[in-house]
């Protein structure tokens, strides 16, 4: 009876790789936020799309950003929300087109904060304290804040006392306010969005500075997904209107003013940091 | 005569004994020294405030309906997981162990002559297992997570893999020490492999591979629990991201869920277990498993339709896991981290030695009412509580580093540790206390002589093979920051740099059969 | 005296084990205790050994009443009374030369017991006791290495060690050959002489009770049967006191087991 049970399991799995529906467009993101945080974001937009679209959109919550990658190579999900650091990644492992992108993608920032306990003003204070990225395959929680450090001449694993990884940006801000690591860096937009909502505690964290500039997030699809569809999607995401409220709403969750059209070229310069971070091979 | 006679009258033990008194503290000095734990940072107040701080905020519970919707999904995925890869353990172990179990071979039950392709294909598939369950299971799920993608199907391989070796050798061994007579008689008949196991062993020894079985479901159920802060599924999924946005209710809620799981997989456990005993209750444990695996496949199967597992990205990865990187910059620090690892796991295991002994004699019948209830339920909270949780604490109270993961397998490894020092206790024969006692001996003394000198040897042997356990557990506490190898491989995983995880994962290997070595070497010095 | 049983009384379990058991032995004397299995001989003397409190009468030991002492003074009580058992209380993995260190723990501190215990010491006076009993050489073997026999004779080196002014033992030498046996017994008798401590010693055979003890206590179904001076105890006597007999299967006490399992 259990080696009959077995045997149906391999069967329905084997099975399950070979028809995946197309019926369903499964879109996922890479967590760099709260998992509840991501649903609340991508549920107007998802509606939209299925309008758009006329077919079904779900989104696949996926709790850890190589996950992503993994998937959209294994063609487990068609659409994915991804990182400077994560595409590249993916267009590594396999074939995958970016769409779009949202136009303040195109020149990103990183944020250095710190500890108003420790007394931190400066990233030099940070000199032997503890320090946090977000996630390991974090654009701007980890890959690029990490680049510019090196460029400044701060090798993060012996310029700081131990460096740990909070796995999402605000994470980070809430190892900061706890004291648990000094000091951190995060994603530009997530910052901006948490000291909006009020949910940064200025007697705790204090802004340090900011990074250059770079390329970062963008809707990327499989690579075998069909090309209509790849075009349809991308004009659903470039007809978004600020000038229609209900269109304004996705925009402003999303925290783009609109989306433009991306290609992979864009993101080379991340490809050239991760490499000079030893973060590529 | 008098030399002789003086030359004897010297312990000697005495030379071996001094070494191990000067060198086991030694040794844990360095390792302290090397982890940078210090026990004072125990009592420390900071410390100390900031563990009360986040335990304070395990209450109350979080009673959000969506967090508790999810918190139901994901118990049931994790006992669906569980009892899946419990049964895919057993289709491995069994094959396996009917091949290279030694009971079963011709040349041992006739002595015939031995056939060398036959011993070297055996020895090949020993070897396998041992690699199968050296690996550590979480290991093997993030593997198979990074491999083939997400979703509760790698976590129902993954302990099918690292569960399957283990029963393979465990099973082998239970029919190994059977009484030999009945499959010698049935070999000499001519019989084959398979029908000497039907019916001259499965007979003697059904029941304690049923009971090993069900054991081990019930390590499943807590191996499973954690699956998730790799990504596979399961309660682990949300305690990794309730404890990364350091949400205290959420994690209060896990840690009570997760607790009543554990009592409750006991209580089942040990009714199968009884129930063996009985003909009714055979069938009655053979209906219900049978409805468990179906309920378990009902739940899990419908998951795994949505999310297909990749069997090209499989073996593509496998095959970039077969160029390790060894680089000797990189082995140098493969090499630091391996140090770190085995220091925190001994380190761990022995300051959880000294807390488990602490905690035993209150805990056993010994104890006086009033304190054996209080040191029974510290007990369960140490060791309900799963070890990645305590390293995500520790974490907070000591901060990122090496210093977490020694107090993480500190802690519930006491509690473990404890409960079974309590349990050996209270099986010990009274009579050389009682001896002692009816001849003015004081009471202390009577447990210096008569208790410790019957338990300590039960008590070494049991702490020997949680370290083998532990080595295996601070290799992955890094994946929450606590230091070891765990970070690195967490880091090359995520990075995909697969050279690198293939030389960490023979690192990890390493440590762990080292270990076992150590540890099946001092266990043979104690009988 | 010595030791003095008025109507003393023992139940365990709810189940009367001695009934009504008076005896006396003055200072130095002698006796063996007989009887059928199951008579009461092993808890006559754990009553006596303090390891139980009789239910009615009295007991008194070395001049006391152990049960009226406070727990200082019944620990000097104890430590005077040394107790052979049928089979040696030793932990296995205990040294031999600890196991025997251990018969004078009543007269030491706490602390010189736990400094004994990493440093042995009066290693002398405990090869001496062992000598006694031909076991000089195993001075410093772990128990769970010895035979039966030699686990039964260290037990009673312990005891001797001990140096107590009441000395009894339980079926010292169940294990032992007939030789070894007699060389045993006498062994006990002539050090109880010498230091003219009281010896009360329950005997299966009662070849060996005869040989060696002016006084024979028979004990039957809890009670005394006859308590006589070993002239007086007749063929019939004898005959009367094991009617019905069947001596029970010689058993021994397993080696100290490691888990084998490894724990999740």
């Amino acid at each position: 009876m259990k080696a009959k049970i077995a045997l149906a399991s391999l069967l329905l799995a084997v099975s399950a790789v070979a028809g995946a529906a197309e019926a369903v467009l499964k879109v996922s993101a890479i967590p760099d936020e709260a998992p509840t945080e991501l649903q609340r974001k991508f549920a107007p937009l998802g509606s939209y799309l299925e309008k758009e679209l006329g077919m079904k959109v779900q989104f696949v919550p996926v709790t850890d950003y190589a996950g992503v990658v993994t998937a959209l190579n294994a063609d487990q999900i068609d659409m994915a929300w991804l990182g400077g650091f994560t595409f590249v990644q993916a267009s590594q492992r396999g074939k995958v087109v970016p769409l779009v992108q949202r136009a303040e993608d195109a020149k990103f920032t990183a944020k250095y904060i710190g500890s108003v306990e420790a007394g931190i003003k400066t990233l030099q204070d940070l000199k032997g304290k503890r320090f946090a990225f977000g996630s390991a395959s974090s654009t701007s929680g980890h890959l690029m804040p990490r680049y510019f450090l090196q460029k400044q001449g701060m090798q993060p694993e012996t310029f700081f006392k131990s460096v740990g990884y909070s796995g999402a940006h605000d994470a980070t801000v809430a190892w900061v306010a706890s004291g648990k690591v000094e000091g951190g860096a995060l994603n530009a937009s997530v910052w901006d969005k948490l000291v909006e909502a009020g949910k940064v505690d200025p007697a705790k964290v204090r802004l340090l500075g900011t990074s250059p500039t770079f390329y970062d997030y963008n809707w990327t699809v499989r690579g075998s997904l069909d090309k209509k569809l790849q075009q349809r999607i991308q004009a659903a995401f470039l007809k978004l209107d600020a000038a229609n409220p209900e269109q304004k709403a996705i925009l402003d969750l999303q925290r783009a003013s609109k989306f433009i059209p991306t290609k992979a070229e864009n993101y080379e310069g991340i490809e050239a940091a991760a490499k000079a971070a030893g973060l590529l091979q | 005569m008098l030399t002789a006679k003086t030359l004897s009258a010297r312990d000697p033990a005495l030379a071996a004994r001094l070494g191990w008194i000067i060198a086991t503290p030694l040794l844990l000095l360095a390792a302290m020294y090397y982890t940078g734990f210090d026990p004072r940072l125990l009592l420390d107040a900071d410390t100390l405030a900031t563990l009360a701080h986040f335990a304070g905020e395990f209450f109350p519970p979080s009673h959000d309906p969506v967090f508790l919707a999810s918190l139901w999904h994901e118990t049931l995925t994790t006992l669906a997981v569980a009892s899946s890869g419990t049964l895919l353990a057993m289709l491995v172990g069994l094959p396996a162990a009917l091949l290279t179990s030694r009971a079963l071979d011709r040349d041992v039950l006739t002595g015939e002559a031995p056939s060398r392709l036959w011993h070297w294909l055996q020895n090949s598939l020993r070897a396998l297992m041992v690699i199968l369950r050296g690996v550590p299971d979480l290991v093997w799920a993030l593997l198979l997570v990074r491999a083939a993608g997400l979703g509760s199907l790698p976590a129902v391989l993954a302990l099918g893999l690292a569960y399957g070796g283990m029963l393979g050798k465990v099973y082998a061994e239970i029919l190994e020490a059977q009484p030999r007579a009945p499959a010698a008689a049935l070999a000499g008949s001519g019989a084959s492999r398979l029908a000497i196991f039907g019916y001259a062993l499965l007979p003697q020894a059904a029941h304690e591979l049923i009971s090993y079985s069900v054991y081990r479901w019930e390590c499943a159920i807590r191996a499973s629990a954690v699956m998730g802060f790799v990504g596979a599924g399961g309660l682990g999924l949300l305690m990794d991201t309730s404890i990364r946005m350091l949400n205290g209710g959420e994690v209060g809620a896990l840690l009570l869920v997760f607790m009543a799981l554990v009592a409750l997989t006991e209580l089942i456990s040990r009714l199968a277990r009884h129930a063996v005993e009985s003909r009714r209750g055979g069938l009655v444990l053979a209906a219900a498993c049978i409805l468990l695996q179906l309920a378990a496949f009902g739940w899990l199967g419908p998951q795994w339709q949505d999310s297909p597992f990749d069997v090209g990205g499989l073996l593509r990865f496998a095959g970039e896991l077969l160029h390790p990187n060894l680089a000797p910059a990189f082995l140098l620090k493969v090499g630091g981290g391996m140090l770190e690892t085995l220091a925190q796991s001994a380190l761990g295991t022995a300051f959880a030695f000294l807390g488990g002994a602490l905690l035993a004699l209150p805990a056993s019948q010994r104890g006086p009412r009033w304190l054996r209830y209080p040191v029974q339920l510290l007990l369960n909270i140490l060791r309900g509580t799963p070890d990645l949780l305590w390293g995500a604490i520790a974490v907070l109270a000591l901060s990122l580093g090496p210093a977490a993961g020694v107090l993480a397998l500190a802690l519930h490894t006491s509690g473990v540790l404890g409960r079974l020092f309590a349990h050996t206790l209270e099986n010990l024969p009274p009579e050389p206390e009682a001896a002692l006692r009816v001849s003015g001996a004081s009471p202390v003394a009577r447990l210096a002589y008569g208790l410790l000198p019957q338990a300590l040897p039960q008590w070494i042997a049991y702490t020997l093979y949680r370290w083998e356990n532990n080595i295996r557990i601070a290799a992955i506490l890094g994946l929450v920051g606590a230091g070891g190898l765990g970070q690195q491989l967490y880091l090359a995983l995520s990075l995909f740099q697969l050279g690198n995880a293939a030389t960490l994962i023979a690192a990890m290997l390493l440590l762990s059969w080292g270990v076992e070595g150590i540890s099946r070497w001092l266990r043979q010095r104690l009988e | 005296m010595s030791l003095a049983l008025s109507e003393a009384t023992l139940s365990l379990r709810g189940q009367r084990i001695l009934d009504g058991i008076t005896l006396r032995l003055a200072q130095g004397e002698q006796a063996a205790l007989i009887g059928p299995s199951g008579a009461g001989k092993s808890s006559l003397l754990l009553l006596v050994a303090t390891q139980y409190r009789a239910a009615s009468g009295s007991v008194q030991l070395l001049g006391a009443e152990p049960w009226q002492l406070d727990s200082a003074a019944l620990r000097r009580l104890r430590s005077r009374i040394g107790s052979v058992y049928q089979h040696a209380p030793l932990p296995a993995l205990q040294r031999v030369v600890t196991a025997v260190g251990a018969g004078r723990l009543g007269q030491l501190s706490t602390l010189a017991a736990l400094r004994r215990l990493l440093w042995p010491q009066d290693v002398a006076g405990i090869r001496a006791a062992l000598e006694q009993v031909q076991l000089g050489d195993k001075l410093w073997q772990r128990c769970d290495r010895l035979s039966g026999g030699q686990r039964q004779r260290v037990g009673i080196a312990r005891a001797l060690y001990q140096q107590p002014d009441l000395l009894l033992a339980d079926e010292p030498v169940s294990a032992l050959d007939p030789r070894l046996a007699d060389d045993t017994i006498a062994l006990l008798c002539r050090q109880a002489a010498t230091r003219n401590s009281t010896l009360l010693v329950s005997l299966h055979s009662v070849e060996l009770a005869l040989a060696h003890f002016p006084r024979l206590i028979g004990l039957r179904d809890g009670q005394v049967m006859f308590d006589l001076p070993r002239s007086e105890v007749t063929p019939a006597l004898l005959a009367a006191l094991y009617a019905g007999d069947t001596p029970p299967e010689p058993d021994d006490t397993p080696a100290a087991k490691l888990p084998r399992v490894a724990p999740c």
